[in-house]
């Protein structure tokens, strides 16, 4: 179990973007942070990444307490899948997964880089892909590829910043169970940032309502929740998240 | 197929109005210091082709040497001003105004300087060619790193890798782009710097040319200076596209 707390999190000692987060994180499953546009979701996905500093909190993972005042463990806990999948249009599909493997890996793997990447893109069944452009393949086969990036960091956790909020009905549909089905496979921890209601209603295991700026857990809904009581729980939600536009 | 016959058409045209012109000068007596035969300036280009060579040689070595130390002039700004917000902030504005001066009114300075050698013509192309070359690299490595560093940043990319795999591939086009207009302007330039001074070059036949009111020589002259320019920038498309082979995703 990952627990993360943020106390507070401000720009420059201004007022605080982020106050009060209290989540967990469960192995091979999805927690949810649900909130309206622009509440702070990615900038609280950017504090766990360690592009911001200054946030004052901790992180708890096997009895080992990381404190955001000296964040240098950011590589082993946690990596990225963004909105797009941001692939480099010069690269091949490998090679674009090459570039996220470091020396560090290969030689503790013993395994060549394309060993690493190809193994990569197995687990996201793009591998018959591999020597394709990224302009040659689908959006939804992008974002897996982008998925695959963040497999080959081999962090404990994956954060996923709206990963199927540009793709069309269909498409979000099949991958969002695909996802459910490889955070189960490969035993990560996942963070899920969305908008959409239904989404983290069908994928997570525990829905954390964030009210407007500051951003700051206002409800938590836990598994036993979201299997019980379904029906309400989307208005129930959609009616906080309602309440902070007003 | 299709692309010899898109050019069949232009080419057969501009034949053609050759083809009349020489009749209508043969015909009317329009002395051949002002307007010259068409063939006539094809028969210099028979009879006289060492001498026009030996002076292209002297241009293009001129053009050549330049342009190649403009690029990597072009890159060392670029990088620096990438690398450091100072030197970005100092240079930025220059390079802007530096787009307005015509380096072309330099050259007799650049003669009371460096002589009547190749060394003015060179520093000329240097001149008119590193500062647009480097202010479209620095903008559109910036322009990279405002659209990838949230990349970079996630997949812990050392800076080096970034700048190597993901910056400078980004910023490939535009440096093209930059390349192709500068390369057959400059050329023109090397050219008219001669003019005002030089020991060898296409400029100085021209100048001969026009001393003994040689039109069709001078005609010639200008022709290699024309073919020079438009091959010139066809070759740097051709390099671009056989380097920029990739298409940015329509996602």
């Amino acid at each position: 179990m990952i627990k993360i707390n943020i106390n507070k999190y401000s720009y420059e000692n201004k007022i605080p973007v982020i106050k009060n987060i209290n989540i967990s994180l469960k192995e091979g499953q999805i927690t949810t942070l649900i909130g309206a546009s622009g509440c702070g979701k990615s900038t609280l996905l950017r504090v766990l990444m360690g592009m911001e500093t200054g946030a004052h909190g901790n992180i708890f993972y096997n009895q080992n307490e990381f404190n955001f005042n000296h964040w240098n463990s950011k590589q082993t806990l946690f990596s990225m899948v963004p909105q797009t999948p941001l692939l480099f249009p010069w690269k091949n599909i490998i090679e674009n997964i090459k570039l996220a493997i470091s020396k560090k890996k290969e030689i503790q793997e013993n395994k060549t880089k394309n060993e690493i990447a190809l193994n990569a893109l197995k687990i996201v069944q793009m591998d018959e892909h591999a020597l394709k452009f990224p302009d040659e393949i689908s959006l939804g086969m992008a974002q897996r590829v982008a998925f695959a990036r963040a497999l080959v960091l081999d962090t404990k956790a994956i954060l996923l910043d709206e990963p199927f909020a540009s793709l069309d009905a269909h498409t979000r549909r099949i991958l969002q169970e695909w996802l459910l089905l490889k955070i189960k496979e490969t035993s990560k921890y996942a963070i899920l940032v969305t908008h959409d209601v239904r989404e983290a209603l069908l994928l997570s295991k525990e829905i954390n309502v964030l009210s407007g700026v500051p951003a700051e857990v206002y409800k938590t809904y836990t598994s036993d929740d979201i299997l019980h009581e379904n029906k309400n729980l989307e208005e129930d939600i959609l009616s906080i998240l309602g309440r902070n536009i007003n | 197929m299709f692309r010899i016959f898109k050019w069949f058409l232009p080419v057969f045209f501009g034949l053609l109005l050759l083809f009349i012109l020489e009749l209508i000068l043969q015909k009317t007596n329009v002395p051949n210091y002002i307007i010259p035969l068409p063939s006539q300036v094809i028969d210099v280009l028979l009879s006289d082709w060492e001498t026009i060579l030996q002076n292209s040689y002297t241009t293009l070595t001129e053009w050549l040497i330049g342009i190649i130390l403009a690029i990597l002039l072009g890159l060392f700004l670029s990088i620096c001003s990438f690398n450091s917000k100072l030197f970005h902030s100092i240079i930025s504005p220059l390079l802007i105004i530096s787009q307005s001066i015509p380096y072309l009114v330099f050259t007799p300075i650049l003669m009371i300087w460096f002589g009547l050698g190749i060394a003015p013509k060179v520093i000329l192309v240097v001149l008119t060619c590193s500062f647009p070359i480097s202010l479209v690299l620095q903008n559109d490595l910036l322009e990279a790193k405002k659209e990838y560093h949230l990349v970079v940043e996630m997949l812990y990319i050392k800076p080096v890798n970034a700048f190597i795999h993901i910056y400078l591939p980004y910023a490939l086009p535009g440096f093209f782009n930059a390349l192709k207009i500068s390369v057959s302007y400059s050329f023109g330039s090397a050219a008219l710097a001669e003019l005002m001074g030089s020991e060898s070059g296409l400029g100085v036949y021209l100048l001969r040319s026009q001393a003994t009111y040689r039109t069709d020589k001078m005609i010639a002259a200008v022709l290699i200076i024309v073919i020079i320019s438009i091959t010139s920038t066809s070759l740097v498309s051709l390099i671009r596209k056989k380097v920029v082979f990739w298409k940015t995703a329509k996602h």
